[in-house]
C-alpha cells in the first residue's frame, strides 16, 4: 500500500494555480499510489466560507482514497470551532498549517490551541516547513515542544536550505515526522531515515504541482532498504491516519 | 517518447568544494555517460585554496585532453571581487571556455551590482553567463531580470529556474523575469513545481529552458526526470537542443 501524504486540491487564480482533483487522481494512478492526503491552498474561513465542506465532499466521493486535512487560519476567533467541526463532523483526518499564508507564528497561542484540538483527536498536524519566516524547522520546533502530545509533520523536510535543521529537530523531538515532498534532495531522505528511523519519514509529493510519479521516483533514489521503503511509502501513513497511533 | 538527438547537462560543478563535498570531473562525466548524457557544461566548485583561475584551467585541460567519456564544455568561474577577474575571464575565453559562471552566494555579490559586473559582462564577448540563482538578496529572479535587461546581447542562464522558494512565492516573479528579458533562460534543476516549468513552455516556449543537473549538489538521476515530464514536443530542446544553441555545441547525434 502506497500513501502520498501531501497533495492539494484547489483553484487559486491569483497564483495561477489550477489543482483539480482529477489531476491528483490521475497522477496517483500513473504512479501506482493507492491513497493520498489532500488539502486546500486557502485557509478557512478566508476567501471561501465553505472551503472545508467542499474538500470534505471531494474526499467523500473518492471511495476512501483521499484523506482530508483541514487548513484553518489561526488568527480567526472561529478557527477552533471550525477545526472541531472539520475533525468531528466533516471527516477530516488531520490539519495543515502554513506560516506564509497565515502569518501565524507556530509557537504562539493562536496556533497552539489548534494543535491541542488535533492532539485530543489523535489527528496529525502538518506544517509547511521551508526557508521563509514562520516556517523554518527551528520555529516549528517551538510548536512541537509546546504540545508534545500532538503529532507534528514537517512538510518538505525543511525545503531548500533547512533540511539539516528539519532532521535535527526530528532527532530531538519524538513527536515530529518529516514528509519528503518537493525538496530536491534524495540523499536528505536517506539521511533522515538513518538518523531518526524509517518510522517517522512519510512519502509525500505535493501533487499535482509536483508530480507524484517524479516524487515517488525521488524516494526510490534514496537508497532505502525494502523494509524501510515499506514504512516510508505507506506503513507510517496508515498508522497515523487509520489508527491515530504514532 | 522519442529519444533526443543530444542530451546536454548544462551545469555541473566539478572538483572538491571548500564548503564540503564535491565530485571530480571524470566522476561526473562517467555518471553522465551512464545516464545517456552526451555533453556536460562544467564550472569549478570553489576550491579549498580559492584559486578559481587555476581550477578553471584544470577543467579546460581535462576537457581538451579528449579522455572523458562525454564531451565537456567549461565555464570560467570568476569572483567579481577579484582584481584580476576580467583578465582571468578573457584568458579563459581565449582558451576555449564556453562562457562565464557566477556564484553570487558563495562569492557574495548582488547579481545586479552593475558597476561591479559591467567589465566582466563585456569580457564574455557575447558568450553565455550561467548564474547560480534563487538565493535571497543576491540572485533573486527580479535581480536576474535586471542584469539580463541591461545586457541584451548576452545569454543569461539562471540555475534552479531562477528561483528557490517552496512556499511558491517566487514563481510568479521568475515568470515575469523571463517575460521581461528574452535573453534570460533557466535550468530545470531543483525547480519547485513541474507546473511552473509547464507554464514557461506554454507561454514563452521551450526555448527558454535547459536541462542542467547542478550535480553533485543535486542528483542527476532525479533532475533528468523533470525535462522528461515536459510535453513531448518540448523535450528535445530542453534536454539538449537549447544548450547546443546557447553554448555553440555541434549536434551530437
Amino acid at each position: 500500500m502506497i500513501v502520498d501524504f501531501h497533495t492539494h486540491v484547489d483553484e487559486v487564480p491569483a497564483l495561477g494555480w489550477h489543482l483539480p482533483v482529477d489531476a491528483v487522481l490521475a497522477q496517483l494512478d500513473e504512479a501506482g499510489i493507492d491513497r493520498a492526503v489532500v488539502m486546500a491552498i486557502i485557509d478557512a474561513p478566508v476567501m471561501r466560507p465553505d472551503a472545508l465542506e467542499e474538500l470534505a465532499g471531494v474526499c467523500a466521493s473518492s471511495g476512501g482514497r483521499l484523506y482530508g486535512f483541514a487548513r484553518v487560519h489561526p488568527w480567526y476567533d472561529e478557527a477552533p470551532a471550525l477545526l472541531e467541526h472539520a475533525l468531528d463532523e466533516l471527516g477530516f483526518r488531520g490539519v495543515k498549517l502554513h506560516g506564509v499564508s497565515t502569518l501565524a507564528h507556530p509557537g504562539e497561542e493562536p496556533v497552539l490551541r489548534l494543535l491541542r484540538i488535533a492532539a485530543e483527536r489523535s489527528a496529525p498536524v502538518m506544517f509547511h516547513s521551508g526557508d521563509d519566516p514562520f516556517t523554518t524547522p527551528l520555529e516549528l520546533a517551538d510548536a512541537a515542544r509546546a504540545v508534545p502530545e500532538a503529532t507534528i509533520v514537517l512538510a518538505h523536510i525543511g525545503g531548500y536550505a533547512h533540511t539539516e535543521d528539519a532532521i535535527a529537530v526530528a532527532e530531538a523531538l519524538p513527536n515530529v515526522y518529516l514528509d519528503t515532498s518537493a525538496m530536491p534532495f534524495p540523499r536528505a531522505i536517506g539521511d533522515a531515515v538513518r538518523r531518526i528511523g524509517a518510522d517517522r519519514v512519510l512519502f509525500a509529493s505535493d501533487a499535482p504541482g509536483c508530480p507524484a510519479p517524479l516524487e515517488l521516483a525521488k524516494v526510490r533514489l534514496a537508497g532505502l532498504t525494502d523494509e524501510q521503503l515499506k514504512l516510508v511509502l505507506g506503513g507510517n501513513a496508515l498508522r497515523l491516519l487509520e489508527r491515530g497511533d504514532r | 517518447m522519442t529519444v533526443p538527438k543530444s542530451v546536454v547537462d548544462a551545469c555541473v560543478l566539478a572538483g572538491r568544494s571548500r564548503f564540503g563535498g564535491g565530485a571530480e570531473l571524470d566522476v561526473l562525466a562517467a555518471e553522465a555517460a551512464e545516464l545517456g548524457v552526451h555533453a556536460l557544461i562544467a564550472a569549478a566548485a570553489m576550491p579549498p585554496d580559492r584559486d578559481l583561475a587555476a581550477a578553471t584551467g584544470r577543467l579546460l585541460h581535462a576537457a581538451g585532453a579528449g579522455t572523458l567519456p562525454v564531451r565537456v564544455g567549461v565555464l570560467a568561474r570568476v569572483d567579481p571581487w577579484d582584481p584580476g577577474a576580467v583578465e582571468h575571464a578573457e584568458r579563459a575565453m581565449s582558451a576555449g571556455a564556453a562562457g562565464l559562471f557566477l556564484h553570487p552566494w558563495e562569492e557574495t555579490f548582488r547579481v545586479n551590482d552593475h558597476a561591479l559586473l559591467e567589465p566582466l559582462m563585456r569580457a564574455t564577448g557575447g558568450k553565455p553567463v550561467v548564474v547560480e540563482s534563487g538565493f535571497p538578496w543576491l540572485a533573486e529572479p527580479a535581480q536576474l531580470a535586471d542584469l539580463a535587461v541591461r545586457h541584451p546581447g548576452v545569454p543569461i542562464i539562471a540555475t534552479r529556474g531562477g528561483h528557490m522558494n517552496m512556499s511558491g512565492l517566487s514563481g510568479q516573479t521568475a515568470l515575469r523575469a523571463l517575460r521581461a528579458a528574452p535573453n534570460l533562460h533557466v535550468l530545470t534543476s531543483g525547480v519547485y513545481r513541474q507546473d511552473w516549468l509547464d507554464g514557461v513552455v506554454a507561454e514563452l516556449g521551450a526555448e527558454r529552458l535547459c536541462y542542467g543537473s547542478l550535480a553533485p549538489i543535486l542528483e542527476p538521476r532525479m533532475e533528468l526526470l523533470r525535462p522528461g515530464a515536459l510535453p513531448e514536443n518540448a523535450r528535445e530542446l530542453v534536454l539538449g537542443g537549447n544548450a547546443c544553441r546557447l553554448f555553440g555545441l555541434e549536434d551530437m547525434s
